[in-house]
């Protein structure tokens, strides 16, 4: 019975070592796209927003600015757990009012055709499917 | 009783792999079609002020749906996995229990 009970711990161990796969897949897969999808669509995104002036109540331009660095330093670093640390929340709608502003100004100032912020919500928004995503275990 | 625990926990596996071959799939599938949905609409938006910014935003939107897909197919082998821990851990149960 002892080898019984020792062979179905080792099973159960073997089995155990290889159930973080959730975890690993978010670390090593979903972080650096998340990482990449901020360098090239979100940040800049975020810097729109600051400079249309769309910020969240009492935050200034500099405290915007320090948290969208913070997200791409957490995102950069692997570290789940300071991504959590960054207000997500109201950079989302810092970028999300960042591309409507761009979608309102004329292409010689640096404006955007409609579809085109289409696809930068979309990346905002996909972005937000997949932070719920990372934080969830 | 060590040959029937592993005939059991044998079974689980089998059913195991043969559900997770069925969840992979379903994500490819879908990753693929949202692949082609983000295609379709940057073909109709070609020309538009900004459209590089578009074609940078369309490949990383890809990236992180298949990334994201990566995460639920990972999260169901370890939701599988220990389900057949829970299962054989009561075989296992019951086995030293008629020992």
């Amino acid at each position: 019975m002892r080898h019984t009970t020792l062979g179905l711990v080792a099973i159960v161990l073997q089995l155990l070592a290889v159930a973080c796969a959730g975890v690993r897949a978010r670390e090593t897969a979903l972080m650096p796209v998340m990482a990449k999808a901020w360098s090239t669509v979100v940040a800049g995104a975020v810097e729109s927003g600051v400079v249309a002036g769309k910020l969240p109540a009492e935050q200034t331009a500099e405290q915007v600015r320090a948290a969208s660095t913070a997200m791409q330093q957490a995102l950069d670093s692997g570290d789940r757990y300071s991504v959590r640390a960054v207000d997500w929340t109201s950079l989302r709608q810092v970028a999300l009012d960042g591309i409507a502003a761009r979608a309102a100004l004329p292409a010689s100032g640096g404006g955007i055709g409609g579809g085109v912020a289409m696809s930068l919500v979309e990346t905002v928004n996909e972005f937000d499917r997949n932070h719920t995503k990372l934080l969830l275990r | 009783m060590k040959n029937t625990l592993a005939a059991d926990l044998g079974v689980q596996l089998s059913t195991t792999a043969n559900r997770l071959g069925l969840t992979l799939q379903g994500n490819a599938d879908a990753w693929r079609a949202y692949a082609a949905e983000r295609m379709l609409h940057l073909s109709t938006i070609v020309g538009e002020a900004g459209y590089g910014e578009a074609l940078q935003a369309e490949a990383v939107n890809v990236a992180m749906r298949a990334a994201g897909s990566a995460v639920d197919s990972a999260d169901a082998l370890d939701r599988e996995i220990i389900g057949t821990i829970a299962g054989g851990l009561a075989v296992g149960a019951r086995a030293l229990a008629g020992a």
